[in-house]
């Protein structure tokens, strides 16, 4: 059985999809979730790893996240059955405007593999919608993604949102290629991530 | 080494600065403090780099950089015109119309104006409105650049109080300037000027006539207009009064008349079978014509095949490499006009890629692999050299092949989805229609085997060159062509890749040096 886990993780990290699949589904049938569930994380947080000390680039970490994501599908009812829920949540998004979504999904593969809860609202998300799915899950943190240059001032408008509401304490990390620490600071975000493996770390320091 | 002196800027930005002294500093990043493309040594004088002090011998970057002494003397390494490639020549595929009624029959003077205003450079050419005949040509820079390097900043500058009103007067002057240079060439008056045809990219459109682009900046994208536009020249200067001035029609925010001029340059509605034109530039625009309908995409591939943002890139000038083999494990270089090395062009980037995984240097990932004679240099980090000397050395780093990668899989992704809503297949591929500068120079086998060109037969590929230009012209000469075109192009249906579900596996799928739709 650890064989397999570790040929799952091993798959992981090349990002080989079918092989971590079929693993995956032939482990779910045995296996305890919670273990296979740290064979992917272990997998991830190596390439997370890797990403950020500049040994492979964004092509090979999207091709991992995509196996990766397979695999979680399987897993995830499992999870929820076994009543293993991760403790922290963080709601996600693309600010209003914006329809880019590889990269927020990156960032919320490489979350998902450093065990948070992930709400995913997907792209040419509204301020209104984000302080909904804040308010409905109880979430963390507030991430948020952004790839426009126009689309930048969504971001700030979605903070203000918070802050003048209910939920004015949440931690808003924000990202995307053309946003820079400046921007955020200029915004109120909490935290600015340049990358999907800061991103994690900047996570796991806003919940800490 | 290209020094240029600043006086009395201080407190102000030096990219600014260097723009207004009519240098075209590169800011593929936007000024975003990112990109390193606008770097500049210091050679004189000193300057506050986000606060810290920097002086003489210390490399900064021009858009962080606010100037601190009142005179400062800046080396930008390259002079400005090794930035934008303008493409003047072009090739019209439709059959040259013989005789019969031009669509400018009425305007004064003999001859006409066709103006491609691209997001970086403007080209013109001057023509005699009956005969057809080119009477003088000229390209420059488009001074719009010195507000914001690409579209979606120009539309954010018009969020601000009198953006719109100062880039609509600076791509005019553009023009204007340009229409002197031809009208000189040809030895005519501005009296003899009759009618000016005008290609553009949607934003460009939306600039030169002096409408409101931002509701272009965010979804849903929508354009203020897109339709054929004429008037009086005078509405826009009043030099320009008694010209004639038409532009010609947009599809969408994002398929720009410059591609309906290409469209009609190409012949591409009359042209058998399935085939495909393609703009391989910033915003990679994609047209696809099938048996279940014609449909187009905008890639938005980024700027790295035109060089911006890579350790070494350049223009295609001379001093480019613009050839790469590498054979038994030797590299074989060749620059334009054999001149010494100095950076990388398009065509040299697409055979370092292709020449490099041929040869076991380059992983699918495009990581080079223990074959490759690998060096680490200090900026740009596991390189390797193919030029220059030690203080400037030409290289291709491991981050330039993963821009390069991910702006090759932009395009072929946005292809492959297109083929997908006919169920087709690259290969299906009648022909293939290049639009732009860069085509001209690449070697086709070797864009076709790092997936940037679909995989056909060499005899299937044209390159059109310029050809917002020549359709421009092409529209002018034969006044039943642009009701055909204008018919044509209302049946180009705009499809938002981002909505088709296929479109993210395949951008991850066409990350690796593999041929366009081979990872399937
Ligand atoms: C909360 O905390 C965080 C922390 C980190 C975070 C974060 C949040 N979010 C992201 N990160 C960070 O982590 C990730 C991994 O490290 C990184 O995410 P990235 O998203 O940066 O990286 C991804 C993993 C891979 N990168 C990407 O996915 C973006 C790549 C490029 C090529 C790109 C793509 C693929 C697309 N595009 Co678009 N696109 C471009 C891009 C140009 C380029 N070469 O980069 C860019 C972003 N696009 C641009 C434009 C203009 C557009 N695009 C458009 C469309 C598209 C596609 C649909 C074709 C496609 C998006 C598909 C999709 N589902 O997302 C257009 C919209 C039209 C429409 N109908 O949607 C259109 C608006 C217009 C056009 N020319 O087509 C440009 C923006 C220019 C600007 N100044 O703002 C652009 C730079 C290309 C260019 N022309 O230069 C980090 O930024």
């Amino acid at each position: 059985m650890d064989e397999k886990l570790t040929a799952l993780e091993t798959a992981i990290k090349a990002g080989k999809r079918k092989d971590a699949l079929a693993l995956t589904q032939e482990l779910v049938q045995s296996s305890p979730p919670g273990g296979i569930l740290n064979a992917l994380i272990s997998g991830m947080n190596d390439v997370g790893k890797r990403f950020k000390a500049n040994e492979i680039f964004v092509p090979e970490v999207l091709v991992a996240a995509r196996a990766m994501k397979g695999c979680l599908e399987v897993l995830e009812p499992k999870l929820a059955a076994a009543g293993l829920s991760p403790e922290h949540t963080i709601v996600m998004g693309t600010v209003e405007g914006d329809l880019h979504d590889i990269g927020k999904n990156l960032v919320v593969m490489l979350l998902k593999g450093a065990n948070f809860n992930v709400i995913d609202l997907g792209v040419n998300v509204p301020p209104e919608k984000f302080y909904e799915a804040v308010k409905e899950h109880h979430a963390n943190v507030l991430a948020l993604s952004a790839l426009l240059t126009t689309t930048m001032p969504a971001m700030k408008s979605t903070i203000e949102k918070m802050r003048g509401s209910d939920l004015k304490d949440i931690k808003v990390m924000v990202g995307g290629a053309p946003v820079t620490q400046a921007y955020a600071d200029e915004i109120g975000a909490d935290g600015y991530s340049m990358d999907a493996a800061s991103a994690v770390e900047l996570a796991k320091e806003l919940v800490g | 080494m290209h020094t240029i002196t600043l006086s009395n800027c201080v407190g102000k930005n030096l990219s600014v600065c260097l723009r207004e002294h009519g240098f075209s500093v590169r800011r593929s990043c936007g000024g975003r403090g990112i990109c390193r493309s606008c770097e500049v040594d210091i050679l004189s004088g000193s300057v506050k780099e986000r606060g810290q002090l920097r002086g003489v011998g210390q490399r900064v970057r021009a858009c962080q950089c606010v100037v601190d002494s009142a005179c400062l003397v800046v080396d930008t390494g390259q002079s400005a015109d090794l930035i934008a490639h303008v493409e003047e020549a072009f090739t019209v595929l439709r059959p040259w119309p013989e005789s019969g009624e031009t669509l400018f029959a009425k305007a004064r003077g003999n001859c006409a104006l066709a103006v491609d205003i691209g997001t970086t450079t403007v080209a013109v050419k001057l023509f005699g409105t009956h005969t057809g005949i080119s009477l003088a040509g000229a390209g420059a820079l488009n001074a719009q650049t010195q507000v914001a390097d690409d579209v979606l900043s120009r539309i954010e500058a018009c969020a601000q109080a009198g953006g719109l009103e100062r880039l609509q007067s600076l791509v005019l002057q553009t023009i204007h300037q340009l229409a002197q240079t031809c009208l000189d060439k040809a030895q005519r008056d501005w009296g003899d000027l009759g009618a000016m045809i005008v290609a553009g990219n949607t934003t460009m459109g939306h600039l030169f006539w002096g409408e409101d682009p931002t509701p272009m900046g965010k979804a849903p994208f929508t354009p203020r207009f897109t339709h054929t536009r004429r008037g009086d020249g005078a509405a826009l200067l009043p030099e320009w009064a008694g010209i004639e001035v038409l532009s010609l029609p947009h599809m969408s925010a994002f398929i720009g008349a410059d591609i309906s001029a290409g469209l009609w340059a190409a012949d591409f509605f009359e042209a058998q079978g399935v085939c495909v034109l393609m703009d391989i530039g910033t915003n990679g625009e994609i047209v696809l014509k099938t048996p279940q309908g014609i449909f187009s995409a905008s890639a938005a591939a980024g700027p790295a095949f035109e060089g911006y943002g890579l350790s070494s890139g350049m223009r295609a000038k001379e001093g480019a490499l613009e050839s790469v083999r590498i054979k038994g494990g030797h590299l074989q270089t060749r620059t334009i006009a054999n001149a010494p090395m100095i950076g990388i062009c398009g065509s040299g980037y697409v055979d370092f890629l292709a020449e490099g995984a041929r040869a076991g240097w380059l992983s699918e990932h495009g990581r080079f692999t223990e074959n490759a004679p690998v060096l680490v240099h200090e900026t740009h980090g596991r390189c390797v050299v193919l030029g220059g000397d030690e203080k400037a050395p030409v290289v291709v780093s491991e981050a330039d092949i993963a821009n390069l990668l991910k702006a090759k899989s932009a395009i072929a992704a946005t292809l492959l989805t297109l083929l997908d809503k006919a169920t087709l297949s690259p290969s299906d591929l009648d022909s293939v229609f290049v639009a732009g500068g860069f085509g001209k120079h690449i070697d086709a086998e070797n864009a076709i085997s790092c997936g940037l060109l679909p995989d056909v037969p060499v005899a299937r590929i044209f390159y059109l060159g310029n050809a917002s230009l020549g359709g421009a012209c092409a529209v002018a000469l034969d006044k039943a062509a642009l009701p055909a075109l204008e018919r044509d192009i209302a049946t180009v249906q705009t499809i938002a890749v981002n909505l088709e579900p296929s479109f993210e596996d395949h951008f991850i799928d066409e990350m690796g040096l593999n041929k366009m739709g081979e990872n399937q």
